[in-house]
């Protein structure tokens, strides 16, 4: 990461419910993004993942919950700060998002050339003829065939991996500097997600994006990001570059994830399995959340939440245990 | 080992008829022209995308729909034949896992009722005592505290349900199982503990399974052959491990690379079809594969390849088979640029 990181999480607490009284659904998370830098956001349900990319949108309705703590910095100014209408002109231009659901994600009466120019127009592209091209040209850039003659047509005239081309299409269109991506392949077979990261790859070269790519699968993570972000029930645990999370993970929970996985060429009769099931976000208020399942927790972890720990070649983790074995506790904490 | 189950020719058509609003006929071959054989003991895995049939497989194998058209023989007894008492005892020894651990209990009744329902159906037990004696044996055989059986089920978690799952689909000791997707609802930490559990109640009570899953890492783990299916027909079939080293149809080796995992150095070879899956109502002529395949030629959209015996216990349906026959250096066509390598 050179220079000024693109967006900054600084402590971010989401809470839903009333205020102050609600249940803290993600706590203290801090994390960056470099302008152009793919970060991936690994989590189970409940982990919090999709709630903390709501909230970089501004995206959770004000009534049911709300940055309770902390800060959104995008290119060094705050987000919480910015009006609704202020807001709205980030959304689409600086930062646009891909939903898992690319059915349910496009309006189903309007055709799909139109949805491109519509983002186009709401942002200043007051040009017919240009935003018409404009989206071809888009269209073209995620492969759909023929974009010419395929700018008239309807979502359902679409099969699902196409779809979530259009999308991208669409969120990439105003060029913006963050795309944020929650379970983009999710929904596809696994021969058409293939197909999509790829494309997601050619448009991050073509249009030097920056990419929060959100998912529970490990294996697409490792296929197209730079670094993860770990997060379990609300809580950020570990966070460093991809081969570092691969080869030498440091917190218990990251470990047992891998583990877990069927590894190619593994003999082992048994898989690794990590007891217990996920908890809710925010249903463990006390140590660290995961220590109900931890096969190597302490007393101390069912007390106090750890800090992010800092390990070697810049991983953090929060664990107690993880941090004395490594020699990581003298060293600086990081927030 | 002795064959438990043998599909002969299994096809499915839906539809056909046309409806009140088409009033045309709009056929979906979801099956077609399957021939399987599974022995005893064994776990055979099924794998293919969405809509290639592999579900529609299952339940014709177990006779929860009709075939169109061939037979399936279960201990050595053709069960489209079977009267209905008869078929009633047979569904004892045949049972199957659903994928979505919350769809497939009822709300509304307690883990006890679920899980003993069929003792009951069947007349294995004839008192309240015996059933819930029963029921908290096979609780614990699944993991899961015997003095939970008065709870309902929305009190336990996605991987908790799906070993109540289990203990009902094993309540009757089947010999035959299918496993529809039983691990793709669930968090990936949890997974491990459900195929894990599988396992252990194979090595005991000696399951047959039919595993039907898209998630290869998992079924390279817990299968002994794999079969892998494109619209609706069995393009390869063979050992686990003959399948993922070697296989020898071009889709079976595109799905194989196309699945991402978590590791370092895997991310050089990816085959990257081109296209989508076509629709199950318009299959294309000749080779099904044809409009995805980088190494069709002129006679694949024509005739269709049998499947054909093309190494000791693998079979595969392609005219071009050979170990790994994308990268074997066959030239594709010249229209044909679909074989993306990446970095």
């Amino acid at each position: 990461m050179t220079g000024a990181p693109l967006l900054e999480l600084h402590d971010v607490s989401i809470e839903f419910g009333s205020p102050g009284r609600g249940l803290t659904v993600v706590e203290s998370v801090s994390f960056a993004i470099g302008a152009g830098e793919t970060v991936g956001l690994v989590g189970e349900s409940g982990s919090g993942k999709s709630v903390t990319s709501l909230a970089i949108m501004r995206l959770i309705p004000g009534l049911v919950g709300r940055v309770a703590k902390g800060d959104i910095l995008f290119e060094g100014k705050s987000l919480l700060a910015l009006s609704e209408p202020e807001m709205v002109d980030v959304r689409g231009r600086e930062m646009a998002m891909i939903f898992q659901e690319p059915m349910s994600s496009l309006n189903p009466v309007m055709s799909i050339g139109d949805q491109i120019a519509e983002a186009l127009m709401l942002h200043g592209w007051s040009d017919r003829k240009a935003r018409h091209a404009r989206a071809v040209e888009m269209l073209r850039l995620v492969g759909i065939p023929n974009p010419e003659g395929r700018f008239k047509a309807y979502p359902h005239e679409f099969s699902g991996g196409m779809r979530q081309r259009v999308m991208i299409a669409m969120a990439v269109a105003c060029n913006p500097q963050l795309l944020i991506a929650d379970e983009p392949t999710t929904a596809l077979d696994v021969t058409i997600q293939a197909q999509v990261l790829e494309l997601m790859k050619k448009v991050r070269q073509e249009t030097g994006t920056a990419i929060l790519l959100i998912s529970h699968d490990l294996g697409v993570i490792a296929d197209i990001c730079k670094r993860v972000v770990v997060m379990y029930a609300g809580r950020m645990v570990e966070e460093a570059d991809i081969a570092s999370i691969l080869r030498t993970p440091a917190h218990p929970y990251t470990q047992g994830l891998l583990k877990s996985v069927p590894q190619r060429g593994s003999q082992s009769e048994r898989l690794y399995q990590i007891a217990g099931s996920v908890p809710m976000a925010g249903a463990i208020k006390r140590g660290c959340p995961f220590h109900p399942r931890c096969p190597m927790a302490e007393a101390r972890c069912s007390d106090v939440m750890p800090p992010m720990f800092r390990f070697a070649d810049g991983q953090r983790a929060a664990c107690w245990v993880t941090a004395e074995r490594a020699g990581a506790l003298d060293t600086a904490v990081v927030a | 080992m002795s064959v438990l189950l043998q599909a002969d020719g299994v096809g499915k058509t839906f539809g056909g008829r046309g409806n009140f609003f088409s009033g045309y006929s709009d056929e979906v071959r979801a099956v077609d022209g399957v021939n399987l054989a599974i022995a005893r003991g064994e776990t055979l895995a099924l794998v293919g995308e969405s809509g290639c049939g592999k579900s529609t497989l299952g339940r014709l194998l177990l006779r929860l729909i009709e075939p169109t058209d061939g037979t399936v023989t279960f201990e050595n007894q053709d069960i489209a034949s079977l009267s209905s008492p008869e078929m009633r005892s047979m569904r004892k020894k045949m049972q199957i896992i659903f994928q979505d651990p919350y769809g497939s209990l009822s709300p509304r009744r307690t883990i006890g009722q679920i899980i003993g329902e069929p003792l009951e159906v069947f007349g294995v037990v004839n008192n309240r005592r015996a059933r819930r004696e029963r029921v908290a044996e096979l609780l614990q055989k699944v993991g899961l505290p015997p003095e939970t059986m008065d709870r309902l089920p929305r009190q336990f978690s996605g991987g908790q349900r799906q070993r109540v799952g289990i203990a009902r689909a094993i309540a009757l000791n089947p010999a035959f199982i299918v496993a529809d997707e039983p691990v793709s609802a669930l968090d990936v930490s949890v997974q491990a503990q459900i195929i894990n559990l599988m396992q252990d109640l194979q090595r005991d009570e000696g399951f047959t399974y039919l595993f039907i899953a898209h998630d290869l890492a998992i079924v390279r783990h817990i299968a002994d052959r794999v079969a892998v299916m494109y619209l609706g027909r069995i393009v390869e079939i063979g050992p686990k491990r003959q399948v993922y080293e070697a296989p020898q149809h071009p889709y079976t080796q595109a799905l194989l690379s196309a699945a991402p995992e978590p590791e370092i150095q895997t991310r050089s070879r990816r085959i990257i079809l081109e296209g989508d899956v076509p629709s199950p109502s318009a299959v294309p002529p000749g080779c099904s594969f044809h409009t995805r395949c980088p190494i069709a030629r002129d006679i694949c959209r024509k005739e269709r390849p049998p499947l054909a015996k093309v190494a000791p216990g693998q079979n595969a349906a392609c005219h071009f088979s050979a170990p790994n026959p994308i990268k074997a250096g066959i030239a594709p066509t010249a229209a044909k640029t679909t074989q993306s390598e990446t970095a």
